[in-house]
């Protein structure tokens, strides 16, 4: 067995702590701030989605749906995007000012 | 072509910022300001008590910026003003300043109108209404998005 193949395994089932942060509605379910750990290698932003509901319970199940978009490093987002540790993510309802 | 676009988390006072404004508008021949008032009844007719907005750290500030620049690029005005209060803003008191200075009065009022659209439906604050009854978050409405289409080219 290659070193490579040893180390691999366990790169897969690396975890690393990302903040997510949470404004308007979804803010009622997840609070303000949360961290959960994640692949070190990333995940999309529905497998984020997925996993916050889950980690959360029942309450949860559907607050992260379509209708919530993201922010991912300062940009606004509807997009299904790749993220990674370290990178500064929130999930948001509609904004409203006036 | 100045811009002025700002949070406060102070109590908005727009008398005291009429004076300020007047003097970044010298050289116009109108200036309109709106002021969005906090009101003390939700649209179900329940009593609200206080709003409260939240801000995003960095994009808070930026959509004000972004919006008043539209509007300084779309109307021949000379100043465009977008200042917005955040935290928590008892019923009766102002929320938001919204104006233009343009040397014709219609591109001044055109560009007032144009900035509040926008912040409606644009610029990043989370609000609720808070009241006995509870609170109640404040999204968008069909109407608020109807007035955001009109500006759409």
């Amino acid at each position: 067995m290659s070193l490579q193949t040893d180390i691999e395994p366990a790169r897969k089932l690396a975890k690393a702590p990302l903040k997510v942060s949470f404004f308007g509605r979804p803010s009622d379910v997840f609070g303000k701030t949360t961290i959960v750990d994640i692949p070190s290698e990333g995940l999309t932003l529905g497998a984020l989605r997925q996993l916050l509901e889950e980690i959360r319970g029942p309450e949860a199940a559907g607050a992260l749906g379509s209708h919530v978009r993201a922010i991912v490093n300062d940009e606004i987002t509807g997009a299904d995007l790749h993220v990674k540790p370290g990178q500064d993510i929130a999930f948001i309802s509609a904004v409203s000012g006036g | 072509m100045q811009c002025i676009a700002r949070l406060t988390g102070d109590r908005l006072i727009p008398e005291c910022e009429a004076g300020p404004l007047m003097e970044a508008a010298a050289g116009a021949g109108g200036l309109v300001l709106f002021t969005g008032i906090a009101r003390p009844v939700g649209k179900d007719g329940a009593r609200v008590d206080r709003l409260e907005l939240d801000i995003h750290p960095r994009l808070t500030e930026k959509s004000l910026n972004d919006i008043a620049g539209a509007a300084l690029r779309r109307f021949d005005i000379s100043l465009a003003v977008a200042i917005h209060r955040w935290g928590e803003v008892p019923a009766g008191e102002a929320v938001v300043l919204a104006g233009a200075a343009a040397l014709h009065r219609r591109e001044a009022f055109l560009a007032a109108d144009f900035i509040m659209d926008h912040l409606k439906t644009e610029a990043v604050f989370w609000k609720r209404e808070i009241g006995p009854s509870g609170t109640r978050w404040v999204e968008p409405s069909e109407r608020d998005l109807a007035d955001l289409a009109r500006w759409k080219d």
